[in-house]
């Protein structure tokens, strides 16, 4: 009993509570609180229980055949949802969200921020997936940041896109090469595939003639590595804008 | 610019911002996984170029 006196401010400094509820909310909420004052004066009216009863709450009684559920009027909870427990739960979300505590709105993340954790993606067929992400990809792959973009994601896909073409310019402009697939070389495989995932500007540096580079450069070597850099955070990023477009972020 | 620290930073900076823009989805998250990842790529080369002074070549 000391414990649950201690208890008690803790639970009214809970800064959920402290929060104007909207007048749905706290409709369900002033229910969900007169069916558990209902349900303690049940339990008083059977009488005490020993100790443990009264820290842990009482034990519910077995249920063993569906004539006795019935007689006791328990609704499965496998089966049909417990509708004080769901207002109760909505009324605690909803607090939280406007607290700030949980996240899950779009503006509290980049501007069109992804769903929160509690939001669930609903699945998608393939044609969908054909017609949709497909496109997006290819848009991510041809111009840094696009797939995020067309995804709603702007923030994110113009922050990206510009760092990524920055770095391939920078790359170029310190006298790198971009590097392109040589027979007898296969590192050079590699290293062309990983150049290419920036797209569109991988091949107008290479019709433009500013991918040999120069050699003689001190910042060769420099520019090099930025060109690849450039193509192979597009890669991952373009991986990002996938799972935005299947919805799982 | 042609020193290498300076293309060091440059280059954790840019990885530290993609990782921390899509790792996370608060700007304030992301601009402080971002300064770790950038922190901890600098770091990490100066150990390592340091060590390698040990190295027997």
């Amino acid at each position: 009993m000391e414990l649950i006196e201690q208890a008690a401010p803790i639970e009214s400094a809970n800064p959920i509570e402290s929060v104007d509820l909207p007048e749905p909310v706290q409709q369900a909420q002033a229910q969900a609180e007169a069916e558990l004052l209902a349900e303690q004066e049940v339990a008083e009216s059977v009488g005490p229980g020993t100790d443990a009863e009264a820290f842990w709450g009482a034990v519910p009684p077995v249920i063993e055949t569906a004539e006795a559920a019935e007689a006791l009027n328990v609704v499965d909870p496998t089966t049909t949802a417990d509708t004080a427990t769901l207002a109760e739960s909505a009324a605690i979300a909803a607090a939280a969200s406007s607290a700030g505590i949980v996240e899950g709105t779009a503006e509290d993340g980049f501007p069109g921020a992804a769903p929160g954790p509690m939001d669930v993606a609903a699945p998608m067929d393939s044609t969908v997936l054909m017609w949709r992400v497909v496109p997006i990809c290819l848009l991510g792959w041809a111009v840094p940041g696009l797939g995020h973009i067309v995804s709603r994601r702007i923030g994110r896909g113009v922050l990206l896109g510009a760092l990524v073409l920055s770095l391939f310019a920078g790359g170029v402009a310190l006298q790198g090469k971009v590097y392109r697939p040589i027979e007898g070389e296969p590192l050079t495989y590699l290293a062309a595939l990983g150049a290419a995932g920036v797209g569109v500007p991988y091949v107008l540096a290479h019709l433009g003639g500013y991918a040999e580079g120069d050699l003689m450069s001190a910042t060769f070597d420099y520019g090099n590595t930025f060109t690849l850099l450039a193509g192979l955070l597009n890669l991952l990023i373009l991986l990002d804008a996938y799972d935005v477009a299947t919805g799982r972020r | 610019m042609t020193a290498h620290f300076g293309f060091l930073c440059l280059f954790s900076i840019a990885v530290g911002i993609v990782l921390g823009a899509m790792l996370r989805r608060r700007p304030r998250d992301a601009v402080v996984l971002a300064t770790w990842i950038a922190l901890g790529l600098i770091g990490g080369a100066l150990m390592i170029s340091w060590a390698m002074l040990l190295l027997p070549i």
